[in-house]
């Protein structure tokens, strides 16, 4: 009955976005406005069938109804509500459900905030290039990934979901983040194209999809820093960013749509880059189905490509179909694009975001030909390739580092152009804290060649941003107590202050991977009970060994206690768990988390009768500060979507500008 | 200059339309599978020097003039397991050939832990211990099971990653005999 | 203190601080590379044969941990860098090196991202040249009279 039910509600959205798009194409064609405004209306179908068909399905899960394959599959009588639930998305079929749930909600935010502009064409297109995104997903499950099969005859038990993924609660969060952001980038994607089909690349559908934007990039950021926080945590070999392919995927959109959150000023402040900033919109939307592609069809190695089916060919022709037809109509629209601004100065803010993203889409080419490759040698040469870690390494940490110099400058750059007085009197005290941080870091013994410039750039940057707000509190100040001034910034200018507090968080995350990948020590010790190890100022003692036996699972646990000097840290267990389903044991490390440093441990073999065990010890500096960079991004983005405290003056982007911008 | 956008657009997506050609060829080619061909056949087998567990030399001398079907495995194995009826088996059968020879190389695992096993199992054919995993590195194994057959010029005439079965021994064997 | 010394010496202050820094940083240790480091960077290079996506340096699967006792011993041996990963490649083939070589085809990936990156510099410093260049209006004659005309009232 469920299936029924389920199959019922997907092809309720279909033909809901099927009928929209008809609606609207004939209003379009026909100017009638009428069928703009009934055609709009089945977003919210598309919304509802959507939340119907993943409700259907979390029904199945949660009452463990196994005439369903997918239920039969990712389930069995003994997982736990919470693994149940997150069942949505641990395979591809039940994913691609909640992707339309998402995506439906992102529509149905779009359609109700332009609920006053209904019968514009612009939002029309819009709309129906939407709907017809949504069609895609939902001929998807309805065709090859249908996640309501039933079975000839329901099994006793189901086989539970992927052992790696019922290991730890972040899995309820990193693919619903993930998917957030990959959706969110479709609502610009949509706009760009009407835009350009149209013909109305003004700046209007620009400032339209700001927000949004916003939104799907700090999604996407969360998402991505989970996954990384998953791989840690879970993975246990210790890391948190292998450039796995999968991982990769999930970068790509993030680097291009970084990109076009800088970029997109320069065309609201100076109408420049309009080409540019649809095509990387475009190039976003394309990435994030790029590595959905890539996830999903199995044909990299990854340990992330948990499912394997039929709907490779499907992504890859709906790739190629968006490409080629955005493609084709920027490059039929495109020199009408042609801006009207011109840069004056290479010391001017819009050429240090020109330098910005210049640097983004070399990393996002690094990052998109690295996977490739070995696609491609293998295709052209028919040579079995890898690309790995220390391609990555190498030729990101260059390019990370010149944007991190960027990123401490550029936003005490004035726009058009900035005279060497100014660059003088806002970069040279920065420049000092930097000097002067960097000689300290060499006299604490700091010999890590990256490690030294990260702490000077990061000190440079943090200066400036400490020396913009303080400028702008200044500013507002004659009216209010220091404090509030500093409050009232990000309440009128909240994307400028926003964006600073951002920085910030991308300033920690640099720091702590620079010093977590310099400093980091690991050894491997056979201990028996009882027995110590040393590692640089900390004390292991192996106390023993659990073993807790439930229907999911058998569980070894090394009991191992960690003392730092004389201070006793606390007991902890790293373990294996084998699980029925798997033929392979499962490690899971134990983290002793620090703001100084990580203590990682994985139990690497579990002694059999009594004897040794093996311990893996890893110490790994400021991991810490990952997520709380991370945290720190997320508030700043939060702030910089706050909505802007109404003046009847324009509020300038820029407080230094009254002042100090000159002309060229 | 002036239709540099529409030049670089189609040129970007002429590119674009390579990759996806590219990425089309590739669907439907499970890296693993080609992951799991052995580059090793055709080529003089790796020197081995290892000891039985009975402290008599295995060496590739003595294994010349024999085919060979050499079996990485280990006793925790849960593969390694379940192929075992098979090796039996095939061990039933070409026991008297002088022609032939089975070796059983153990692959990460304590000598005490294998001599209880082979002791329980009553596995009669040679079994050599690998200090340090020289010749499962020589060999280039991925994991265990995984099992070679060696012609009588100690050539590598097959290979197989993962258990296998009688019929596959036999055509592993085949390949060593030049069948 | 004249004005123009109190603009110099901070800008030289911080010159000489960032000669010292790059000096000492730069400055080598004579702390030697040991063969536990070098079969530390070497392992990085190599893919896990076993698992996937991981390096042999991270793994922790039995064939990884073979393989870094086996990196150490043959360092110790004497056998340099080049010719270990040579004889990997040869035995497990080329998928097994995570750094792909330069040659051949791995031009194109070490490359075509650097070449991109100079001729995307190179192209946005021209048009900022050129364009900085010609939005200089040059006064012609006409305007000079125009000025003229507007002062003389």
């Amino acid at each position: 009955m469920k299936a029924e039910l389920g199959v019922l509600a997907l092809a309720l959205g279909a033909s809901s976005a099927a009928l929209g798009i008809v609606f609207l194409a004939r209003g379009l064609i026909q100017k009638n406005d009428s069928f703009l405004i009934i055609g709009r209306r089945f977003v919210f179908g598309v919304l509802i069938a959507a939340v119907l068909a993943a409700g259907v399905m979390e029904w199945a899960l949660v009452t463990h109804d196994f005439s369903l394959r997918y239920v039969a599959q990712n389930n069995a009588s003994g997982t736990p509500l919470l693994f149940s639930i997150t069942g949505l998305w641990a395979a591809l079929e039940g994913s691609i459900l909640l992707w339309l749930v998402v995506l439906g909600g992102y529509l149905a935010v779009t359609a109700w905030q332009f609920r006053h502009r209904t019968v514009d064409p612009l939002v029309a297109w819009a709309t129906l290039i939407g709907l017809v995104v949504a069609l895609f997903f939902f001929a998807l499950v309805l065709g090859p990934a249908n996640p309501f099969i039933k079975l000839a005859s329901a099994p006793l038990d189901g086989q539970g979901p992927n052992p790696l993924l019922q290991n730890h609660p972040l899995m309820a969060f990193h693919p619903p983040m993930l998917y957030l952001g990959y959706v969110g980038f479709t609502v610009p994607f949509m706009f760009a194209l009407a835009a350009l089909i149209t013909g109305r690349f003004g700046e209007g559908w620009l400032s339209d999809v700001r927000r949004t934007t916003i939104v799907a990039w700090t999604f996407l950021t969360i998402g991505v820093l989970l996954g990384a926080w998953w791989s840690y945590e879970v993975l246990g070999w210790g890391g948190y960013w292998a450039w796995d392919p999968v991982e990769n995927a999930s970068l790509l959109p993030w680097l291009t749509g970084t990109a076009f959150i800088h970029s997109v000023m320069v065309q609201e402040r100076r109408g420049m880059l309009r080409v540019w900033n649809i095509s990387l919109i475009v190039a976003t939307f394309c990435l994030t189905i790029l590595g959905t592609f890539l996830t999903r069809s199995g044909i990299i190695n990854s340990v992330h490509s948990f499912t394997e089916s039929g709907i490779g060919p499907w992504l890859l022709a709906f790739l190629a179909i968006t490409a080629v037809t955005s493609i084709g109509l920027i490059a039929w629209r495109g020199d009408k694009l042609r801006t009207p601004g011109s840069i004056d100065s290479p010391f001017s803010r819009e050429a240090a975001f020109l330098a910005n993203n210049l640097l983004f889409a070399a990393l996002a080419f690094v990052v998109l030909l690295g996977t490739v490759y070995p696609l491609l040698a293998e295709a052209l040469r028919g040579q079995q390739l890898s690309v790995g870690s220390p391609y990555f390494n190498r030729m990101t940490t260059p390019i990370g580092l010149a944007l991190l110099f960027l990123m401490a400058a550029a936003p005490a750059l004035p726009w058009r152009a900035a005279s060497s007085e100014v660059l003088r009197r806002r970069l040279l005290i920065p420049a000092w804290l930097a000097g002067l941080a960097m000689l300290g870091a060499l006299i604490l013994g700091v010999r890590d060649l990256t490690v030294l410039i990260v702490i000077g750039l990061g000190v440079f940057a943090l200066a400036g941003i400490v020396r913009q707000v303080v400028v702008g509190a200044r500013a507002e100040r004659s009216s209010k107590g220091s404090l509030r001034a500093a409050g009232s910034l990000f309440r009128t200018n909240p994307r400028f202050y926003g964006g600073l507090v951002v920085h910030t968080g991308v300033i920690i995350i640099a720091m702590a991977l620079a010093v977590s990948a310099a400093y980091s020590t690991k050894a491997e010790v056979r201990l028996s009970r009882g027995e110590s190890a040393v590692l640089n100022d900390y004390r292991f003692t192996y106390l023993g060994t659990r073993v807790d036996v439930s229907p999911q699972k058998r569980v070894v646990k090394a009991r191992v206690r960690i003392m730092r000097g004389d201070k006793d840290l606390g007991v902890y267990a790293p373990a294996v768990n084998i699980f029925p389903n798997a033929t392979s044991a499962i490690g899971t490390p134990s983290v002793r988390t620090g703001l100084r440093a990580d203590v990682y441990l994985t139990l690497i073999s579990s002694p059999a009768n009594g004897r040794k065990a093996t311990l893996g010890i890893a110490i790994k500096p400021m991991v810490l500060w990952l997520w709380i960079g991370g945290g720190v991004i997320a508030i700043g983005a939060t702030l910089a979507i706050l909505p802007k405290r109404r003046r009847s003056v324009i509020v300038d982007k820029d407080p230094d500008s009254k002042r100090e911008t000159i002309s060229a | 200059m002036k239709y540099s956008a529409r030049w670089i657009a189609l040129s970007v997506g002429a590119v674009v339309v390579g990759l996806g050609v590219v990425l089309a060829m590739q669907v439907g080619n499970d890296p693993r599978i080609d992951a799991t061909k052995s580059q090793l056949v055709g080529q003089p087998a790796p020197e081995l020097s290892l000891r039985a567990l009975d402290g008599t030399a295995v060496d590739t001398n003595t294994l010349l003039g024999k085919a060979v079907i050499v079996n990485f495995w280990n006793s925790w194995c849960i593969p390694c397991r379940n192929e075992l009826p098979a090796l039996k088996e095939f061990a039933n059968r070409y026991r008297d050939d002088p022609g032939v020879a089975l070796v059983g190389i153990v692959r990460d695992d304590s000598t005490r832990a294998i001599k209880a096993y082979v002791k329980a199992e009553g596995i009669d054919w040679v079994i050599v211990t690998d200090p340090d995993s020289r010749a499962a590195l020589d060999f280039a194994t991925r994991g265990q099971p995984e099992t070679f057959a060696l012609d009588a010029n100690g050539l590598i005439t097959g290979a197989q990653i993962g258990p296998t079965t009688l019929r596959d021994l036999e055509s592993l064997l085949g390949s060593a005999q030049g069948r | 203190m004249s004005l123009s010394a109190r603009r110099i010496i901070p800008g030289l202050g911080l010159f000489v601080l960032m000669t010292v820094v790059a000096v000492w940083a730069l400055w080598p240790t004579g702390g030697k590379v040991t063969i536990n480091d070098r079969a530390r960077d070497l392992a990085a290079e190599l893919r896990c044969p076993d698992c996937e996506g991981l390096n042999v340096a991270d793994s922790t699967t039995t064939s990884a941990r073979s393989i870094r006792k086996d990196l150490l011993r043959r360092l110790k041996a004497g056998e340099d860098e080049a010719e270990i990963k040579n004889s990997y490649a040869n035995r497990y083939g080329e998928s097994i090196l995570l750094n792909p070589d330069g040659g051949g085809l791995g031009i194109l990936v070490w490359g075509l991202p650097v070449l991109l990156l100079v001729l995307g510099g190179v192209g946005i410093t021209i048009a900022i040249m050129s364009r900085s260049r010609s939005t200089r209006l040059t006064p012609t004659e006409s305007d000079r009279e125009e000025v003229k005309k507007a002062r003389g009232k």
